[in-house]
């Protein structure tokens, strides 16, 4: 910093000011008429375009929202101290937007992309719009590319593509956010950029968040975008399509992203307030007739883009909070008909203790298919149906006591599966382990071991194989293909490993 | 002003009442505030209102007036009539402009200006409002309604201010 002279900033300055252009200043006004809530009514501005930044005088910014005939109406992304009736507001001529470079990463910043880390500013790059329209049919392609989460329940039976987008859905207190924040520690070999939007949380929430991805070392590939409770209402509005424009930055790079909505249930009761305060009419639920649109037009940005587009995806996992497990609420159901599957998380089964909580039954993931590994797909095999099985035979032993030999080895192996789909919170498994896992226990390997027991055995079993079967699994990780011959290896050194 | 303000300036101006009248209707009730009050007061009967109004205010314009105070319009009229005038200018293809300054333009500036706002905006006269404000510190801003000129010192400094604290 020494290199640095008061003569030489004192030089800079000067000619920054000789050689300033003083040019007529033109600007478009108007004038507040009526402001409260967040919201100004503004008369004037008659070129005002819907969605515009507009700038007041106390330097708070505003987007335009209602055009009217002489009025416009503007939700204000500040405080409004210090703006009275009869205060001037001026155009910007730009859309509200957000900067992005790749310094964001590993930053916690706020809905319009301003620090808030106390790291210090962040360069920007560019200045990319907040409303962005979502990729063509052209520009897109399938998904192919899978996305572990490192959750063997998901990876195994509703497998996530990149590019595509998978709800995360279930009452408060069942695990939604700790599944988003797993797939986010998940990628640090994986090269995907990750970017975690918190729209109306707790802002302890959020910092317990920022705390687990630094202790994971997972903040230096991911940027937080929190607009917390406390935060106005239209800036919680923005926040996911700021986060997500932040997203499209890295996609045009030819990038993976990953983005966690958290949650959307939030930014739905956010617009509502805004649309309410707006004067727009309410329909079902007092949400505003567009709700659906605010929602669609968010996921519809989520996409894997062509080679010739550069190959970049954005991988979309928004979060919905339910009432009691009711999914045909008016905004779960429309999150649901907009994404490619979901996953369902129930309190009952996880105060039973099966956490992650996935309720098999009500999961899907309709496109995830295609991008599994083939080797996943061989080992998870008949898994969904095994626990199907299981779950309609359980409803039946409460009624009679004795069984047939089918049915106990039926439900003793579905009881196994249960206890092997069980993962602690913040330690994904890599796709060889979950391979190894899922071989031995389709082929009935775990029967004979104690359903307490089986929680040592995984750990003791992945262990040995590391020590003396180095080989199965750098095969599994570099072909990601299970042929028959890697099965019988795999069997074989599991059934070595319990003789020992 | 809002668009029912608007709606009803239209109907005043189309009235075709001399503007003599409405703009002595705008002083009585600018003078008189309880007048206003007692007309749009609600629990005064309607008809006790028109029986005030006949008595007041001339023919041409009482129709108006009983409309207004039967829709419990009647604490819009000042607006209405502030409306009107914009109307009546618009429909002479006249412009009005604020011209806020420091030293007090001459003669010929006048003129200059006009002119400049004349064929920019392609009107045929200008209505120049004159406005003297200190804090300025120099030169003058000229407001041509929703678009501001800014040639002030202190409007300079301030951009001056933000090119040097950008970012």
């Amino acid at each position: 910093m020494s290199s640095i002279k008061q003569s030489d900033i004192i030089s800079v300055l000067k000619s920054e000011i000789e050689n300033y252009d003083i040019k007529t200043n033109v600007s478009e006004t108007g004038t507040i008429i009526q402001i409260g809530d967040g919201i100004a009514t503004i008369y004037g501005l008659e070129n005002a375009m819907y969605g515009e930044l507009v700038e007041f005088e106390t330097g708070v910014h505003g987007i335009v929202q209602n055009l009217e005939m002489k009025t416009v109406g503007v939700v204000l992304l500040g405080s409004d101290y210090g703006l009275v009736e009869g205060s001037k507001v001026t155009r910007t001529k730009k859309r509200a937007g957000v900067p992005v470079s790749s310094s964001l990463l590993g930053r916690v910043v706020d809905a319009l992309g301003k620090p808030i880390d106390g790291k210090g500013n962040i360069e920007a790059e560019d200045y990319y719009p907040i409303e962005n329209e979502a990729p063509g049919v052209v520009a897109r392609k399938s998904v192919t590319v899978p996305m572990q989460t490192g959750i063997i329940a998901i990876d195994s039976m509703f497998p996530i593509g990149r590019g595509q987008r998978e709800l995360i859905i279930g009452d408060r207190q069942t695990g939604k956010t700790s599944i988003a924040v797993d797939t986010i520690i998940n990628q640090k070999k994986e090269n995907v950029v990750c970017i975690y939007v918190a729209i109306g949380q707790k802002a302890s929430t959020v910092a317990k968040i920022v705390s687990t991805l630094t202790k994971h070392n997972a903040l230096d590939y991911t940027i937080v975008v929190a607009a917390s409770a406390s935060d106005l209402a239209p800036l919680q509005y923005i926040a996911p399509y700021s986060g997500t424009a932040m997203a499209e930055y890295f996609m045009k790079q030819g990038k993976d992203v990953l983005i966690v909505y958290d949650d959307l249930s939030k930014h739905a009761v956010a617009y509502r307030a805004m649309s309410l305060l707006l004067k727009r009419p309410p329909g079902r639920e007092a949400y505003p007739g567009d709700v659906f649109y605010l929602h669609s037009r968010l996921l519809e940005r989520s996409a894997r883009l062509s080679e010739e587009y550069g190959g970049g995806s954005i991988t979309a996992l928004p979060i919905i909070e339910t009432l009691a497990g009711d999914v045909s609420a008016y905004i779960p159901t429309n999150v649901i008909s907009i994404t490619d599957g979901q996953i369902f998380l129930e309190s009952e089964l996880f105060f039973a203790g099966i956490r992650p909580a996935v309720n098999v039954g009500l999961s899907v993931s309709r496109v995830g298919g295609a991008a599994q590994t083939k080797a996943m797909k061989k080992a998870s095999g008949s898994l969904r149906i095994d626990l199907a099985q299981f779950r309609e035979m359980e409803i039946f032993t409460q009624f009679s006591a004795e069984l047939d030999k089918s049915t106990k080895d039926l439900l003793d192996h579905g009881n196994r599966l249960v206890e092997l789909l069980k993962q602690p919170l913040s330690k994904p498994l890599p796709l060889h382990e979950q391979i190894i896992l899922l071989v031995s226990a389709n082929n009935k390997l775990l029967l004979d071991i104690p359903v307490k027991e089986i929680k040592k055995f995984r750990n003791d079993l992945i262990d040995y194989f590391e020590n003396k079967y180095i080989n199965i699994i750098e095969e599994i990780n570099t072909e990601k293909v299970l042929t028959d011959e890697l099965i019988s290896q795999i069997v074989e050194a599991t059934k070595e490993f319990k003789s020992r | 002003m809002t668009e029912l303000t608007m709606n009803y300036s239209i109907v005043l101006f189309e009235l075709k009442i001399s503007h003599e009248i409405i703009h002595e209707t705008k002083n009585i009730f600018l003078e008189s505030r309880e007048l206003l009050n007692a007309l749009s007061n609600p629990s005064i009967q309607q008809n006790e209102k028109h029986s005030v109004i006949d008595s007041i205010f001339d023919k041409e314009i009482r129709n108006f007036l009983k409309v207004l105070s039967d829709n419990n319009k009647i604490d819009l009229i000042v607006n209405i009539i502030d409306a009107y005038d914009e109307v009546l200018l618009q429909s002479k293809n006249i412009l009005k402009v604020t011209f806020t300054y420091v030293t007090i333009p001459d003669e010929n500036q006048i003129n200059q200006i006009k002119e400049f706002v004349r064929d920019k905006y392609n009107k045929a006269d200008v209505l120049l409002e004159l406005k003297e404000d200190s804090s300025l510190l120099g030169g003058f801003i000229l407001t041509v309604g929703d678009i501001v000129y800014d040639k002030s010192i202190a409007g300079t400094l301030s951009s001056l201010r933000k090119t040097l604290a950008w970012r």
